[in-house]
């Protein structure tokens, strides 16, 4: 019987996305089967409802994925500065032992987490992918900066990427299709405080549009794109790639759809899927490319469910491989009050960002490098709830009339940095938990070593510098992951390398004596980069796992 | 980045919102009360026995009357905004405890234990009101008071400050979209 697709795509976020739109670009017929729903932003967001403040990103039938945590490890009271507080509650982890309040943050649905990103569009810094030759940690990405560029300019392109003339580190051959996003004058006012400090303050490279583009309006800067952007002006997937590939005629979507099983006979080829749709219904589709796109936490998962007598370990798991290097957000956020209006409940998400310590090597005595941005809308201190009952004291008609004078006072300043794998952090299958089909549900193991506590502390030191340089006084609040799990971004669980004894996939991103199984998403990074935010470079690197499957017919 | 919760609710061993009630946590409210001098006819040890755990009434009940005047307290009327009580801010927390029975048995046994005092906690004194609610914002997380404090407080802001009409005085007067904003 032949298939009724040239491929098959498992995941509909960043990667997936991507990859589905390149297929149908180079002529494929491409099946994308995605665990989540729809979502339409006509319908399903709410920053046009009086109670938008109560409406976080919604949460639909199936677009929360199942997962459980080990256990997290115990604290160390010489890195008490970096527990997270607020002025009012005190510290928000009790006791001695990292908690897990926020947890593996993501959005299962038709264009995956990019659904609730902010929308940062970064390319990877090119002096982040050498760790382990250059600095002794980590891995080394097989290939360079210089293979994924002309990828990133694609994927910039299709997107609609404004952003700023000043390139960096990042060199790129054209320029962004967009100019960049003004700032804010909240984001003015830490730009000032960071150069008080000697310290460079750019506008971030968003996938907003700051013009019309690709029948898509302009932002208009209502500051809420986490809730779900009812314009389309943020370059979320679904927005982008997936409405290119559906345009082409030779994509499918079907949603709602989980995939059970990578079919494979006694031979290293994967012949098709199974997988069950929303009723409950099981099916198999097959072709001859399988394009596996499912995170940092899912894909993993799936392989290692995927036993057989050929694979007893789980499909690319000869040398235990699958799971491990399990790198997260490393993260920090401080928050304060200004005596001035700064007007912050208006603007872009993360519109400005300081590259200068994002480098491997950019901070004394710590390896690994860390960036820093405007976090005030990030942090969703947006609203007068928010204000409320997160930066104003107390209660009574006090509260009301100091919520008056503060409102759109608030500040914040974040921080991610490189996240370097550990052999504490890794995902592997619950033994005993399972989700509704049966399958053993993804277990994360998470622990922050020293270098990390270090590269926190400084991440922590400079956000609260760059706050009272910029005229606040007290801290409101502070959140960081060295005592939370949280994390947006996760990575290399499945990395891309030269040798199957020490990673899942070769640098074409097929995992290693599986030629027609590839991976496009995060678990691919041998290196997590400096705190950039990967969703662009996933999708480059999708672009180009596709390019060369299909040259190499 | 993305979207994350920013809740300023710690962690907790316990995941339930009503840990079991201790007789210190009384014994703490007490002394804070005999100070103001409406609770030196409550005991202690009377205080413990009565407010000790039992199931949830079932059914719909009436809203604690401490509910309402607790919600008051932490949100009165002034020159530009009304109570929370003007917007049903009390009614819709009191809805939303009939679908979460932690949250209810929470709600009904620490209203109860704010109605010991005096002929109950709303014909109390501003001042006395002031001091117990006070002494629950200050409370160890273990105790109820702290949790149902913290927990109505949460609730009570974000249901009245998601209605117009406690927008007045503030920059903004709308829904960020459709218009969204102009940079300044």
């Amino acid at each position: 019987m032949s298939a009724a697709f040239d491929a098959i795509v498992i995941g509909a976020g960043a990667g997936g996305a991507a990859a589905a739109w390149r297929l149908t670009r180079q002529g494929c017929k491409v099946l994308v089967l995605e665990a989540g729903p729809w979502f339409d932003p006509d319908k399903d967001y709410g920053l046009d409802k009086p109670d938008w403040e109560a409406r976080p990103f919604p949460v639909k039938p199936g677009s929360a994925g199942r997962h459980r945590y080990g256990e997290m490890q115990q604290l160390d009271p010489q890195w008490d500065d970096l527990r997270s507080w607020h002025h009012e509650s005190g510290r928000l982890v009790l006791g001695d032992r990292r908690a897990v309040r926020i947890g593996y943050s993501h959005v299962r649905g038709v264009g995956g987490s990019t659904l609730h990103y902010v929308g940062e569009a970064h390319r990877l810094n090119p002096h982040a992918m050498k760790l382990h030759s250059q600095h002794g940690v980590g891995a080394d990405w097989p290939f360079d900066y210089a293979e994924l560029e002309p990828y990133y300019v694609e994927a910039e392109r299709l997107i609609g990427v404004a952003g700023p003339v000043e390139t960096g580190d990042r060199w790129r051959s054209q320029p962004y299709p967009l100019p960049a996003h003004p700032l804010s004058r909240a984001s003015r006012t830490m730009a000032a405080g960071a150069s008080a400090l000697g310290l460079s303050w750019t506008p971030n490279p968003r996938a907003a549009l700051s013009q019309a583009y690709d029948g898509r309006p302009p932002c208009n800067y209502c500051g809420g794109c986490s809730r779900g952007c009812p314009r389309r002006d943020k370059g979320s997937v679904d927005q982008t790639f997936i409405r290119h590939a559906l345009k082409s005629g030779r994509c499918e979507v079907r949603a709602r759809a989980t995939v059970l099983d990578l079919l494979h006979g006694e031979q290293r080829v994967i012949r098709g899927v199974r997988y069950v749709d929303d009723k409950g219904r099981q099916h198999i589709e097959r072709a001859r490319l399988v394009i596996l796109a499912a995170g940092a936490i899912e894909t993993p998962r799936l392989l290692l469910a995927n036993r057989s007598a050929l694979v007893p370990q789980g499909i690319g798991n000869d040398h235990g491989q699958v799971g491990r290097n399990f790198m997260e957000t490393l993260s920090w956020t401080s928050m304060a009050l200004h005596p001035e209006p700064q007007s912050s409940y208006m603007g872009l998400p993360a519109d400005a960002i300081c590259w200068d310590h994002n480098r491997p090597d950019a901070i004394a005595d710590v390896v690994g490098g860390a960036r820093f941005y405007s976090a005030t809308l990030d942090t969703d201190l947006m609203g007068p709830v928010a204000y409320a009952t997160r930066m104003v004291d107390g209660w009574g008609a006090q509260h009301k009339q100091q919520l008056r004078r503060s409102f759109g006072h608030a500040l914040a300043i974040g921080a991610i940095g490189e996240s370097l794998p550990n052999p504490r952090s890794f995902i592997d299958l619950h033994p005993s938990e399972r989700d509704e089909h049966g399958m053993p549900l993804a277990r994360i193991h998470s622990y922050v070593d020293e270098m990390a506590c270090r590269r926190l502390r400084f991440m922590a030191q400079t956000c609260r510098a760059v706050l009272k340089a910029a005229g606040c006084s007290d801290l409101h609040m502070e959140m960081g992951t060295y005592d939370d799990f949280a994390s947006t971004h996760v990575f290399g669980t499945c990395r891309s390398g030269v040798s199957p004894r020490d990673s899942v996939c070769n640098e074409q991103h097929q995992i290693h004596g599986w030629n027609n199984l590839l991976l496009c998403d995060g678990s691919t990074f041998p290196s997590s980069g400096g705190g950039e935010s990967p969703s662009l470079t996933i999708q480059a690197l999708a672009l180009r796992a596709v390019d060369r499957f299909l040259h190499a017919g | 980045m993305s979207v994350r919760t920013f809740s300023t609710w710690p962690s907790l061993s316990s995941l339930s919102p009503l840990p079991q009630l201790r007789r210190r946590w009384f014994l703490g409210a007490l002394l804070t009360g005999g100070l103001l001098g409406w609770a030196a006819r409550a005991d202690a040890k009377a205080a413990v026995q009565r407010t000790r755990l039992k199931p949830v009434s079932q059914g719909r009940a009436d809203m604690p009357p401490a509910l309402r005047a607790f919600i008051d307290h932490l949100i009165p009327a002034d020159e530009l905004t009304p109570a929370a009580s003007a917007l049903r801010v009390p009614d819709h927390i009191w809805q939303q405890a009939q679908d979460d029975a932690d949250l209810r048995r929470l709600i009904e046994v620490v209203c109860a234990w704010m109605d010991r005092y005096g002929e109950g906690f709303a014909v109390l004194q501003p001042d006395e009101r002031e001091a117990l609610v006070k002494w629950m914002s200050t409370a160890p997380w273990e105790s109820p008071q702290r949790r149902f404090f913290h927990l109505v407080r949460d609730r009570a802001f974000t249901l009245y400050y998601t209605q117009p009409a406690a927008w007045k005085g503030l920059p903004i007067q709308r829904p960020p979209q459709p218009i969204g904003h102009v940079l300044d």
